[in-house]
């Protein structure tokens, strides 16, 4: 292949992805501006003054707030036991404290209103403790965060960097071991950490939609009242505040990218390299820390679990009794406009589709910016930047882009059922490309060149070099790509809402928003997130067997 | 003083048994051995990061095997330089001492103009002679050195034992170098111990 040739199919890759995110946005965004009467920074004064909104801002920041540093309180003793410590279960730990994060956020919001809820806790009734359980449900999904940016960096520390610090006047003392030693090294992946914990706890939907049904954050005000934007003449107003949301939500979103970006090159000066191997010491008195941190993780799966079979007694409010009432409506569906069986066959298929086109594209993108990288490594990171957007323009920001820019531009694609396969592809693709990215850094350069000298084909040297790396984060990938897929709510909920095209995710939502009393909501919706768990963590269990025996990538 | 009465130690089998030796101030000795015959270990043990099993070390008199490392007053240089990447090298030498005078000790170590510089662009030679100026200006009574010089080339490495003892000499500090090369520790030392494992 002539290398001018080779270049544009790396330029095309990294285009037209940035265009599948960047182009609905665009649409959307022109359509919303056509009906709000153009653009000014009034809106965003009155979207802090209006009846509808006043509260918004303020909710969203002060939840996403709280959620970080009772994520950091949590995640930081976890992070340096799994990072100091070494024993035989440790990546059984790590893999039970990994499992909130891919667990789908409905189910994790049906987990805590489980253990709130009349049949648990019964705390339901009072607000403040139903924004306490959001605050915990956040650190719960983000525990993993915390500890997959900051363990590494501290598994880095050889031990002799402590040891060699106690000789020194300035060490001698462990506060001055953690002010010149751990706070210097550790604050940039903590920083890192908890940026992304406040990006995710800012633009959670269903936790806030389901926990915390009074209060509404800027991504749920987005979502909730997405239909009736982008009509020119036709609520003036509504368009303006939904504008002044996004513009703010896109603003804060990005300048947290931003940072995380200057974040991570500082982190790589901070740490030198160290080759030699170390022994890490078994565990001591840790399991006054671990075996909390495990069970506050397990809780609200097993909740979910538990509470498909916990009926309320019809006659007797606040009595329960044991059945399988709740799984046998979820299965003949007379409760909402699909059932399990074909909302989980919809779920399958989005998510193979998803596989289908975000792992190739993830894979030719990485090839490409690993090349762009030999060329120019200032490039390199500009297109990177772009390419992880989707993790800074959030789930219902894409939808939103979707819905007004194609659906309400072509009403026809209303009708088309791979619609809400593509914010899943576009969602799931920079998690594709970061597990890639890792691996293709890691392939010696040296065997690459060796095989150019030999005069071996790109082809020839793809099968023979590079397959023989990325079929484990191959394998990886697509399980993630899938349990992305499967656990979406935000963008889905936007999509297919219409009962043609339903998810499990969005079965949940159905059964949930059902009018009336019904004693069988609860345990129907349950038994539809434990179907959606289940799927979603058999994925995610057997991509982790597989990233420990043979090192899928990384993410 | 630093003294050493029939220090024994084991760990599945025995690293080193009976080690006695005194070292007075601004004194040098050396110890030798084949690889995994305790040397290392023995300097932790000294310097109070490892325990043994039995047997004394005594500091001018008083037995300092429950006196915590950062309180023994001794120092320790590992075999790989231990430099933090986070400081530059001036910030590297104040951790040493914050009151210490940069360029004086720069000077010192043959790295003047350096104050400014990143720790991961010095040489290795460059790197170990920092990390032997940060351990001076804590002002150790004694040093103790794990084979510092190993992974430089010859000619580097008897330059830089030469400038080390007359460091070591200049600021009368007792010293013991852990090596495995014979005119390392001839040239270090008078006295030398042979460790056989």
């Amino acid at each position: 292949m002539k290398i001018r040739q080779s270049h544009l199919i790396h330029f095309f890759s990294i285009g037209i992805f940035v265009l599948l995110i960047l182009f609905p946005l665009f649409l959307g965004l022109k359509r919303i501006l056509l009906a709000s009467e153009g653009w000014s920074f009034s809106y965003i004064h009155s979207f802090q003054t209006h009846d509808l909104t006043s509260e918004v801002l303020w909710f969203t920041i002060s939840q996403a707030f709280l959620s970080t540093i009772l994520t950091i309180i949590i995640g930081l003793p976890l992070a340096w036991i799994l990072a100091r410590y070494q024993w035989k279960r440790a990546p059984l730990v790590r893999a039970i404290l990994t499992m909130p994060f891919v667990t789908p956020t409905i189910v994790a919001a049906m987990g805590f209103l489980a253990i709130i809820g009349k049949g648990g806790l019964n705390l339901i009734g009072n607000e403040d403790y139903r924004y306490m359980a959001l605050i915990l449900a956040h650190a719960w999904f983000n525990i993993a965060l915390i500890i997959r940016f900051v363990e590494p960096v501290i598994s880095r520390v050889h031990p002799s960097m402590e040891e060699q610090l106690k000789f020194l006047q300035m060490g001698r003392t462990p506060y001055h071991r953690i002010r010149y030693l751990w706070i210097p090294i550790l604050w940039p992946s903590i920083l890192s950490g908890a940026i992304l914990t406040f990006t995710f706890s800012f633009t959670s939907f269903a936790m806030i939609r389901w926990i915390t049904p009074g209060n509404q954050s800027l991504e749920s005000f987005m979502a909730i009242h997405s239909s009736g934007v982008g009509i020119p003449g036709y609520l003036t107003e509504l368009n303006q505040l939904i504008l002044a949301a996004f513009f703010l939500q896109l603003t804060i979103l990005i300048i947290g990218l931003a940072v995380i970006g200057i974040l991570q090159k500082k982190l790589s000066s901070v740490i030198p390299h160290i080759d030699e191997k170390f022994e890490k010491p078994k565990p001591r008195k840790v399991r006054f820390i671990l075996y909390p941190a495990l069970i506050f993780v397990v809780t609200p799966l097993v909740s979910v679990i538990v509470g498909s079979f916990r009926i309320q007694d019809r006659t007797k409010r606040g009595t329960y009794f044991w059945g399988l009432d709740g799984w046998k409506r979820a299965i003949n569906g007379s409760y909402a406009h699909t059932d399990i069986i074909d909302a989980t066959m919809q779920s399958l298929v989005y998510a193979s589709m998803t596989v289908i086109f975000a792992v190739p594209l993830g894979l030719l993108i990485t090839k490409s910016l690993i090349a762009l990288e030999k060329r120019s490594n200032h490039k390199a990171r500009v297109a990177e930047t772009f390419l992880m957007l989707p993790f800074c323009i959030s789930a219902v920001m894409i939808g939103l882009g979707i819905l007004i820019g194609f659906m309400k531009w072509q009403p026809d694609l209303m009708r088309q059922w791979w619609i809400p396969v593509l914010p899943h592809i576009i969602i799931a693709t920079p998690f594709v490309i970061r597990i890639f990215l890792s691996t293709y850094r890691s392939i010696d350069s040296d065997l690459i060149e060796h095989a150019k000298t030999l005069g071996l084909s790109h082809w020839a040297m793809f099968w023979n070099i590079e397959w023989h790396n990325i079929r484990p984060p191959l394998i990886v990938a697509s399980l993630f790509c899938a349990a992305i897929s499967l656990g979406e709510f935000g963008a889905s909920w936007m999509l297919a809402r219409d009962g043609s095209f339903d998810t499990l995710s969005v079965l949940i939502d159905q059964i949930m928003s059902k009018p009336g009393f019904d004693p069988l909501t609860y345990p129907t919706a349950m038994a539809v997130a434990t179907v959606l768990m289940t799927l979603t963590l058999s994925f995610f269990t057997i991509a982790e067997k597989w990233r420990e025996e043979h090192d899928g990538g990384g993410f | 003083m630093l003294e050493l009465k029939d220090v024994s130690k084991s760990f599945s089998k025995t690293l080193f048994r009976n080690i006695s030796f005194t070292l007075v101030q601004g004194q040098r000795l050396s110890i030798m051995g084949p690889s995994g015959s305790g040397k290392t270990t023995l300097l932790r043990c000294i310097c109070g990061l490892d325990s043994f099993d039995s047997g004394s070390i005594n500091l001018d008199g008083e037995n300092i095997q429950n006196t915590p490392t950062e309180k023994r007053g001794i120092g320790l240089i590992f075999q790989k330089p231990v430099l933090y990447h986070h400081l530059n090298v001036s910030g590297n030498i104040k951790l040493g001492n914050k009151n210490a005078d940069v360029s004086e000790i720069l000077e010192l170590i043959h790295l003047s103009g350096y104050e400014n510089r990143r720790v991961d662009e010095l040489s290795g030679g460059e790197a170990q002679r920092l990390a032997l100026g940060r351990s001076i200006v804590a002002e150790p009574r004694f040093l103790l050195l794990d084979e510092p010089f190993s992974s430089l080339d010859e000619t580097l490495r008897k330059k830089l034992l030469q400038e080390t003892i007359e460091l070591l000499e200049h600021k009368r500090i007792g010293s013991i170098l852990v090596t495995h090369n014979h005119e390392e520790a001839e040239l270090f030392a008078e006295n030398s111990i042979l460790l056989d494992g």
